[in-house]
């Protein structure tokens, strides 16, 4: 299960590794997140600067993978060690950019590059976008999808809820994550309405896209519910479908980015450097709008200048140096099985089922978990297993307990429910066998 | 049309916005019946605050430039063009001003006159 864990993400390393390497192509007449002249594209010293980048990226992207093989290597079942990992696949990539943003910028100012140093905003009213936003009830569809099979299977309801629900907050995310700016480059408006369109085009066509391929996962959550390696599988393709999608989309955004502007920066172009910080950063306080969209690509940021936007930056730099300690939280917390005169408890962490001593009907203890055991939602790690699970004998059952402690206690309630319990400490489920069947 | 908003310059924002519409009408760059930008869609652009550009619009429409409608949102008037038509009191004020310091500045009549020529004509373009 460990080897699953970090194979199922170590592709992360590359392809973003991947996408800041593309950084280092012109578009917008932007490179490296800094704004530069046409005739930069040829200077050596710019070409030099670029080199040096494309280097540190891939060699940042060897060195993540030599860290998820000594992960894997070392405690491939330790959640704190990858989250470890992925916080490092996050912020080590950026390291290279802004060292080589700072470069460029030297670059820049060195050979008087820059505009005059203004507090002004243009604006081409005959360029701002008309085109309609695509109507929620173009997210309807995926919607009623993620929904139908509850006609026939209703043990994954809540999941099936969910991602129906989810796909109206796709029509949010379309609608609300982005910003209905044009895409000015420099005074051509033909240029801009092009860019804006392509922008905007392939924004709507994500989201979409995202939507759709949510209802098919779910049904095929419904044929694979029965199999927790189909399931894991499934999850799988969807995760490589949408991320594959998605990264299709953008390359094409940036590709005809790159086409469209080829011959752009030989007059007056735009330049919002002084904006950028560290050209990832967007901290305006001229700007009143929270959301703006990436310069490249057709991703949206926002801004750190903005009262909301200053909590929302923070918030995920905390969400960053906590993600370690998340492991402890999540697959750790003791599993306890503890009993008195009125009631067994089972539980780990928040999670916490109470059994009435006089509900009892039966109780069996297993030296192994019973067969096809398949998780409808919960938890499924290695070492905890916890939540609504399954199998094709006895249906459905209540779980909490680490399938690395055998034995586990099977519990039946007067009402038929099932509750599977464990605990990790050594002896506890057989005292409380002893005591129940007393 | 280019608008340009300077957020170093003494003059309000909305000013700035009214004057370079008051400017791009007198100079042909906006039209007669030209629809402008909703003020939401103005807003978002430059990243001005709507109650701003709303300001702008409102403080336009009073002087006689534009048209608002509910449904079809902002228009500039038609102008009358009537030879010998009056200027405002705010106008002819506002000009007085102007060339008050044109004149503190230590440029003669003509200096003043030819420049204004210059800018007239610049607008006739």
């Amino acid at each position: 299960m460990g080897t699953v864990l970090w194979l199922s993400m170590v592709w992360i390393a590359p392809l973003i590794c991947f996408l800041q390497v593309n950084e280092a192509k012109f578009k917008k007449n932007i490179v490296v997140g800094v704004t530069l002249p046409f005739k930069a594209r040829e200077d050596e010293a710019v070409q030099a600067v670029l080199k040096k980048y494309k280097t540190g990226m891939w060699a940042a992207c060897g060195l993540l993978i030599a860290l998820a093989a000594a992960g894997w290597a070392l405690a491939p079942e330790s959640m704190t060690l990858w989250f470890i990992w992925i916080d490092l696949c996050i912020i080590l990539p950026y390291v290279p950019y802004v060292r080589t943003n700072s470069a460029l910028k030297k670059l820049k100012k060195e050979r008087g590059w820059g505009p005059a140093a203004d507090q002004q905003i243009r604006v081409d009213i005959s360029a701002i976008p008309q085109e309609k936003w695509i109507s929620p009830w173009a997210f309807l569809p995926p919607a009623v999808i993620s929904l139908l099979p509850l006609l026939f299977d209703d043990s994954l309801w809540m999941a099936n809820v969910s991602m129906a629900v989810c796909c109206g907050l796709f029509w949010l995310g379309y609608r609300y994550c982005y910003r209905n700016k044009s895409e000015m480059v420099d005074g051509n408006v033909e240029l801009t309405r092009a860019l804006t369109q392509v922008r905007r085009y392939n924004w709507g066509r994500m989201w979409l896209l995202t939507a759709y391929s949510m209802a098919v996962l779910n049904i095929g959550m419904i044929l694979t519910v029965r199999s927790a390696f189909w399931s894991m599988v499934l999850s799988m393709v969807f995760m490589a479908v949408v991320v594959g999608a998605c990264l299709w989309v953008e390359l094409s955004v940036r590709r005809v980015q790159e086409k469209l502007t080829a011959g752009s920066g030989r007059d007056w172009y735009v330049d919002e450097d002084d904006h950028w910080i560290g050209g990832l950063l967007y901290y305006n306080t001229n700007d009143s709008r929270l959301v703006i969209n990436n310069r490249v690509g057709m991703n949206s940021s926002i801004n750190a200048a903005h009262p909301v936007g200053k909590i929302l930056t923070v918030a995920l730099i905390v969400l960053l140096l906590a993600l370690p300690f998340a492991g402890e939280f999540i697959g750790g917390g003791d599993v306890v099985l503890t009993v008195s005169d009125d009631a067994v408890t089972g539980s780990n962490g928040r999670t916490e089922y109470v059994i009435v001593m006089d509900d009892v009907e039966s109780v069996q203890l297993l030296d192994k978990l019973p067969a096809g055991l398949a998780r409808n939602f919960g938890t499924g790690m290695p070492n905890l297993l916890k939540g609504d699970f399954s199998t094709p004998e006895l249906g459905h059952m209540k779980t909490c307990l680490d399938p690395t402690v055998p034995p586990f206690l099977l519990i039946e309630t007067e009402e038929g429910k099932l509750y599977l319990l464990g605990s990790r400490e050594e002896g506890a489920a057989e005292a409380v066998y002893e005591k129940i069947s007393q | 049309m280019i608008l340009n908003f300077d957020f170093a310059s003494n003059v309000p924002l909305y000013m700035q916005l009214r004057n370079q519409v008051v400017i791009g009408i007198a100079e042909g760059k906006l039209q007669p019946g030209e629809k402008l930008p909703t003020i939401r869609a103005l807003a978002e652009e430059s990243g001005i605050n709507m109650m701003t550009v709303s300001k702008a619009y409102q403080l336009l429409k009073q002087e006689g430039y534009i048209l608002t409608d509910r449904r079809s949102g902002a228009v500039v008037a038609p102008r009358e063009d009537a030879a010998g038509a009056a200027a405002s009191a705010e106008t002819v004020e506002a000009l007085r001003l102007h060339l008050s310091e044109l004149r503190l500045s230590g440029m003669n009549r003509e200096d003043v006159l030819n420049l204004c020529e210059r800018l007239f004509d610049e607008g006739v373009k």
